[in-house]
C-alpha cells in the first residue's frame, strides 16, 4: 500500500470511530452559534423572525417558530450523526 | 491602530464588567442549583419526571441562546394577559429577561454534567455506603454528590467559561454590559477594531482567572490524584 490507501483505507475508518462524537458536537454548537450572524445584518433564520416579528407586532409566534426550526435541524443532524457512528463501529466487535 | 482610543475606552468598559459579572455569578448559581434538582429529576424513575427533564434539556440544548434571550424579552410581550399581570414588572425589565434566559439555559447544560458525574459514581461506594446503614439524603450528601462534583468539576469549568461569552449576547437586548458598552462607543468613534479589541482583551482576562481558580479546585479536591512529590 502506498501513502494514499493506507491514509484512507486504514487511518480514516478507525480515526473516524473516535472522532464523529467530537465532530457532532462541535456541529450542534456551530449549527447554534449561526444565529449570532443575525447581528451582522445577514438575513438567516433569526434575522427573518425579527423582521417579521417587528412588522406584525407577534414576536412570540416568529421566535418560537425560529426555535423549532432550530430544534428540528439538531435533532435531524444528530439522527444523521449517530447512523454515522454505527457505521463506522460496525467493524468492531461488541462483548 | 488608534492606541489612545484603545487606553481611553478602557475605563469605559470596566464599567460593564460589574454587569457582566452580575449576569455570569447570579445565573451560574440559581442554574447550578436547579440543576442538581433536573439531574436528580433525569435519573428518576418516574416517567413523567424523567420525560419533563428530558424535553426540558432537548429543548435548552437544541435551540440557540439568542433565540431564548428573544423569545423571553421580546415574545412575552405579545400577550396582553401578561402585560397587564404583576409579573409584568420582572418581563419588562431586560436585566431580568437577561437573568431568566441564562440560568434557564445554564441550568439545561449543567444538568447533564451533573448527570454524568453521579451517572460515573462507582457502584461499590454506593454499596458499602449504604452497608453502613446510609440511605435517602444522607447518602446523596456523603457519598454521591461529593464524587459527583469531583468528576463533573472540568467539565463545570468551560460551562463557566461558556456563561462569561453568553453573556455578550444580552447586549442585544439593550443591556449595558462589556459589549453593550463597546457597542455604544463604536457607534460614536467608527473604530470597531480597537474598541472590540479591548473589549476580547477584558474577557479573556475573567476566563484566564476562571480557568485558574477551576484548575486550583481541581487539584484541591483530588490531592490522591496528584503524584507524591
Amino acid at each position: 500500500m502506498n501513502k494514499l490507501v493506507i491514509f484512507t483505507r486504514i487511518l480514516i475508518p478507525q480515526v473516524l470511530r473516535y472522532a464523529l462524537p467530537g465532530l457532532g458536537n462541535v456541529w450542534q454548537l456551530t449549527l447554534k452559534d449561526t444565529a449570532l450572524i443575525m447581528v451582522t445584518g445577514l438575513v438567516e433564520i433569526m434575522r427573518q423572525a425579527h423582521i417579521a416579528s417587528g412588522s406584525t407586532y407577534s414576536p412570540f409566534t416568529f421566535y418560537i417558530t425560529a426555535a423549532l426550526l432550530y430544534l428540528i435541524l439538531t435533532t435531524a443532524s444528530n439522527k444523521i450523526f449517530n447512523s454515522a457512528e454505527n457505521w463506522a463501529n460496525k467493524g468492531v466487535r461488541r462483548a | 491602530m488608534n492606541y489612545e482610543l484603545m487606553i481611553e475606552t478602557f475605563p469605559k468598559l470596566l464599567v460593564g464588567l460589574s454587569i457582566t459579572i452580575q449576569l455570569v455569578t447570579i445565573s451560574l448559581f440559581i442554574g447550578f442549583c436547579l440543576a442538581i434538582g433536573l439531574a436528580l429529576l433525569r435519573l428518576s424513575n418516574n416517567l413523567f419526571l424523567n420525560f419533563f427533564a428530558k424535553s426540558y434539556v432537548f429543548y435548552f440544548r437544541g435551540t440557540p441562546l439568542l433565540v431564548q434571550i428573544f423569545l423571553i424579552y421580546y415574545g412575552i410581550a405579545q400577550f396582553e394577559l401578561i402585560r397587564e399581570s404583576f409579573v409584568w414588572s420582572f418581563f419588562k425589565e431586560a436585566y431580568w429577561c437577561a437573568i431568566l434566559a441564562l440560568t434557564l439555559n445554564t441550568c439545561a447544560y449543567s444538568s447533564e454534567i451533573i448527570r454524568g458525574g453521579i451517572q460515573s459514581v462507582p457502584f461499590g461506594q454506593i454499596e458499602s455506603a449504604k452497608s453502613t446503614g446510609m440511605s435517602g439524603f444522607l447518602l446523596y450528601r456523603r457519598i454521591i454528590l461529593p464524587i459527583a462534583f469531583r468528576q463533573a468539576l472540568p467539565a463545570y469549568g468551560n460551562e463557566i467559561i461558556l456563561m462569561v461569552k453568553a453573556t455578550s449576547l444580552v447586549s442585544t437586548i439593550t443591556i449595558m454590559d462589556v459589549t453593550g458598552i463597546a457597542r455604544l462607543i463604536i457607534a460614536k468613534t467608527f473604530s470597531p477594531v480597537e474598541i472590540f479589541i479591548v473589549a476580547g482583551l477584558i474577557y479573556l482576562t475573567i476566563n484566564f482567572i476562571v480557568t485558574r481558580l477551576v484548575n486550583y479546585s481541581e487539584i484541591k479536591l483530588t490531592p490522591y490524584l496528584r503524584h507524591a512529590e
